[in-house]
C-alpha cells in the first residue's frame, strides 16, 4: 500500500481503516517497507518519519515500558477521541523505539590466562588465539576490539581487521588497527620498559625476528614457533 | 592449533629429514663437492615474504634478481642466525638443541646435517678458533647456565662445557652475551641482565666485562660500567665490536629500544686498550649526544681508526611496531679518537639489524634497503669518501638482509 502525506492524515485523525493502519505503522517501524510513496526529498521523508516519532516519544513516559496512570488520564483528557488509536500505537511504539535505540545484543569473549606456563586456546568463527600465560583477551565481537595484555598469538581463518588495545598501560593511546590475513599467524604483545608507558606491536610471524633477540626467543619458546 | 597438529608437524618434519638428510649420509662416502665457489654471500627477502641466499663474485655493478638466481629458504627465517664460512652456512636448531649445517641442492637452501648439542636455544655469540674450529656461546632455555660448544666443521665433532658466567640474580631473570673477544689469549665477555616479563622488558644498569682464561675458561676478572647499558648484541645479527689494527678492542653499547630497551641511557663506544685489561675510563664515545643525537646498534670497522655505525632517527618511526618496516636508518662514518661523526649520504635504509657492512681490500661494501630508490650495495671509498651504487637488487626485493664473504680467492 501507498504511504502518502493524506494516508499520514487520515491516520493521525483515525479515520484509516485496519488495513490502513497497519501499513502506517508498518511504515513507521520498519524502514525496509515498500518505498512507493515518492517524496519530494528524502529529507522530507525523514523529517516526518521523526517528526511523528518525536510525537511518540514527548507522550511517552522517559523510558518506562508503560505510561505511568497519572500521565495517562492528563494525556486522555487533553486528547479527542482518536487518540486513543495513538495512544496504542504509541505504547507499541515505545517497545519498538526502545529496540530500536539499544544496540544490538554484545558478544565479549574474555579470558583470563593465570597460568604461570601453559597457554590457553580460543577457537572462534573468523579466529583460533592462543593466550600465553599471565595475558588476558577480551574480544568485542561487534566492534572488533580486542582488548588484551601480556602476549596473544592469532590465526585468522578469514582476512580480518581488528583493533588491538594493551590493556597493560595507557589503553587509550596504546591502539593498533590492523589487517590480519587467513592463514599467517600473528603476535600481538605489550612493548613496555622502564619509564616507557610501552605500546602495542602486532607483527607477522615472519617479521618477528626483528624483534629484540630476548623477545624474539621468549615468545618463539612461548608459542613454540 | 599448533598443538593439535603437532603429531603431525613432527611426522612431516622427519619425513623431510628422513628424504633431506639419507640421501646426505651417502654422499659423505663420495667426495665433498661444494656447489658454488662465489665469493660472497647474500640473503634476501622479497616483497612476497619468500626468501632467498644468492652467491655472487661481483657486487660493484650489475643487476641481481634472487627469486631467479637464488636459493630458495626452505626452512623459518634465518636471517639472524646464520654463520657463513668457506662456503658453508651455519645455525643452531633452537628446538632440537643441536648444531646444523645447510645445503643448497635443486635451488633450494636445506639443512644438509646436524648435531645435537647440550642445552642451547640460540647462538648468543660466535668465534672462529681456527679455519675450521667453531665455539659458540649460548644458554638454554631458561637462562641459567651459558654453555660454550666448539665444533670442528670438517667432521662436526664437537666439545662442550659451562662457560662461568654469573646466573640471573635478584629481580633479574634473563642475560645476554654482547660479545666475545680473544685478547691476548684470554676469552673477554661482555654481558647484561635483563628483568623479562611478557609486556615488560628492559636491561639492568650495569654493562659487566668478564675476563677468562682460555682454554681453562677459569675467571679472571670482571669489569663493570654503568655508562651505558646492553653491550654489543647477538653477532650473527650484525657486528658490534671490533679490534684494531693496534690491538685495541672497542664495543658499543645499544640501550635503544631495539635492543636494551632503556633509552634513557646514550648510545655510546667504549674501549678496552690492549693489553689494559680494563675499560678505558676516559675513553666514552657518546653517540647519542653527539651529533647523531639518536641510538645506534651496528658497529663495523673499516680501518685507520674509523668506523661506521648504523643508527635510527627518531621521528620517523613510532616504535617497535614499525621500527623494522620504515627507512629510517643512516650510516654515520666515526673517527673513535677524535669522536667526530659524519654522515653517509646514502638514502634512508630500513630493517632493525643487519648484517649489512663488508669492508675489503679498501672497499666498505654497504647494502640499503630505501624506500623508494631500491635496494643496493653501495661502494664507499674510505680514503676520498667517494660513494657510489653498485650491485642493483630487482625491484620486488624488500630487503637484502645479509652480506658475507662465502669463499677466500
Amino acid at each position: 500500500m501507498k504511504i502518502s502525506k493524506e494516508l499520514i492524515e487520515k491516520y493521525h485523525h483515525g479515520h484509516c481503516t485496519d488495513k490502513e493502519k497497519a501499513a502506517v505503522e508498518d511504515w513507521l517501524l520498519n524502514d525496509d517497507t515498500d518505498e512507493t510513496m515518492e517524496w519530494p526529498s528524502p529529507e522530507e521523508k525523514t523529517a516526518l518519519q521523526s517528526e511523528m516519532w518525536n510525537e511518540i516519544a514527548a507522550i511517552l513516559p522517559a523510558s518506562a515500558e508503560t505510561p505511568a496512570p497519572k500521565a495517562e488520564r492528563t494525556i486522555m483528557r487533553s486528547l479527542w477521541k482518536p487518540a486513543i488509536a495513538a495512544c496504542l500505537l504509541a505504547v507499541l511504539g515505545s517497545v519498538a523505539y526502545s529496540l530500536k535505540q539499544e544496540p544490538a545484543p554484545q558478544k565479549v569473549i574474555s579470558l583470563n590466562n593465570s597460568s604461570g606456563t601453559e597457554n590457553k586456546a580460543l577457537h572462534e568463527k573468523e579466529f583460533t588465539l592462543s593466550i600465553a600465560p599471565k595475558s588476558n583477551v577480551a574480544i568485542n565481537s561487534k566492534t572488533g576490539i580486542m582488548d588484551f595484555c601480556g602476549a596473544v598469538l592469532i590465526n585468522p581463518k578469514e582476512d580480518i581487521e581488528l583493533t588491538f588495545q594493551g590493556t597493560c598501560a595507557n589503553p587509550a593511546q596504546n591502539r593498533e588497527k590492523v589487517s590480519l590475513k587467513k592463514g599467517q599467524n600473528y603476535i600481538a604483545l605489550n612493548y613496555g620498559g622502564n619509564a616507557q608507558t610501552g605500546e602495542v606491536i602486532v607483527v607477522e610471524e615472519g617479521a618477528m625476528a626483528s624483534l629484540p633477540p630476548l623477545v624474539l626467543k621468549q615468545l618463539m619458546h612461548q608459542f613454540n614457533i | 592449533m599448533i598443538h593439535r597438529y603437532r603429531g603431525l608437524i613432527h611426522f612431516v618434519a622427519f619425513a623431510l629429514l628422513s628424504v633431506v638428510l639419507l640421501p646426505g649420509c651417502r654422499e659423505q662416502s663420495g667426495e665433498q663437492e661444494h656447489i658454488a665457489q662465489k665469493k660472497y654471500s647474500i640473503y634476501a627477502m622479497m616483497k612476497n615474504g619468500k626468501e632467498y641466499i644468492l652467491q655472487t663474485d661481483s657486487l660493484a655493478s650489475g643487476e641481481i634478481n634472487p627469486e631467479k638466481s637464488g636459493a630458495r629458504v626452505v626452512p623459518a627465517p634465518l636471517y639472524y642466525e646464520l654463520i657463513v664460512r668457506d662456503g658453508r652456512y651455519y645455525s643452531i636448531d633452537r628446538r632440537k638443541s643441536a648444531f646444523v649445517r645447510y645445503k643448497i641442492a635443486n635451488g633450494e637452501f636445506v639443512r644438509d646435517t646436524a648435531i645435537a648439542i647440550t642445552g642451547f636455544s640460540s647462538v648468543e655469540n660466535y668465534n672462529w678458533l681456527s679455519r675450521d674450529s667453531l665455539m659458540i656461546l649460548g644458554y638454554d632455555e631458561d637462562a641459567r647456565k651459558v654453555r660454550y660448544v666448539k665444533i670442528d666443521v670438517r667432521n662436526l665433532s664437537i666439545s662442550q662445557g659451562i662457560v662461568p658466567v654469573p646466573a640471573p640474580f635478584g629481580n633479574y631473570n634473563w642475560l645476554s652475551i654482547g660479545f666475545s673477544q680473544f685478547l691476548e689469549n684470554k676469552l673477554y665477555i661482555g654481558y647484561c641482565y635483563h628483568t623479562y616479563t611478557l609486556d615488560n622488558y628492559t636491561t639492568g644498569d650495569t654493562i659487566y666485562t668478564a675476563i677468562l682464561d682460555y682454554p681453562q675458561l677459569r675467571p679472571q676478572k670482571t669489569l663493570k660500567d654503568t655508562r651505558s647499558v646492553y653491550p654489543g648484541g647477538v653477532n650473527t645479527r650484525q657486528s658490534h665490536s671490533f679490534v684494531t689494527e693496534n690491538g685495541d678492542f672497542y664495543f658499543i653499547a645499544c640501550p635503544g629500544i631495539a635492543l636494551g630497551n632503556y633509552p634513557e641511557k646514550p648510545t655510546g663506544i667504549f674501549r678496552i686498550r690492549k693489553s689494559s685489561e680494563e675499560i678505558d675510563s676516559e675513553y666514552f664515545f657518546n653517540i647519542s649526544a653527539s651529533a647523531i643525537n639518536n641510538h645506534g646498534y651496528g658497529f663495523w670497522y673499516i680501518g685507520n681508526g674509523k668506523a661506521i655505525v648504523r643508527t635510527e632517527r627518531k621521528g620517523l618511526y613510532t616504535g617497535m611496531k614499525d621500527h623494522y618496516k620504515v627507512p629510517h636508518f643512516d650510516f654515520y662514518l666515526v673517527d673513535l679518537e677524535k669522536q667526530t661523526t659524519s654522515r653517509l649520504p646514502l638514502p634512508l635504509d630500513k630493517g632493525t639489524s643487519r648484517q649489512c657492512v663488508l669492508v675489503e681490500n679498501g672497499t666498505v661494501y654497504i647494502t640499503v634497503n630505501s624506500g623508494n630508490e631500491g635496494c643496493y650495495v653501495w661502494l664507499l671509498n674510505p680514503g676520498t669518501g667517494a660513494l657510489k651504487k653498485g650491485l642493483k637488487f630487482s625491484d620486488d626485493t624488500e630487503y637484502i638482509l645479509r652480506l658475507e664473504r662465502l669463499n677466500d680467492q
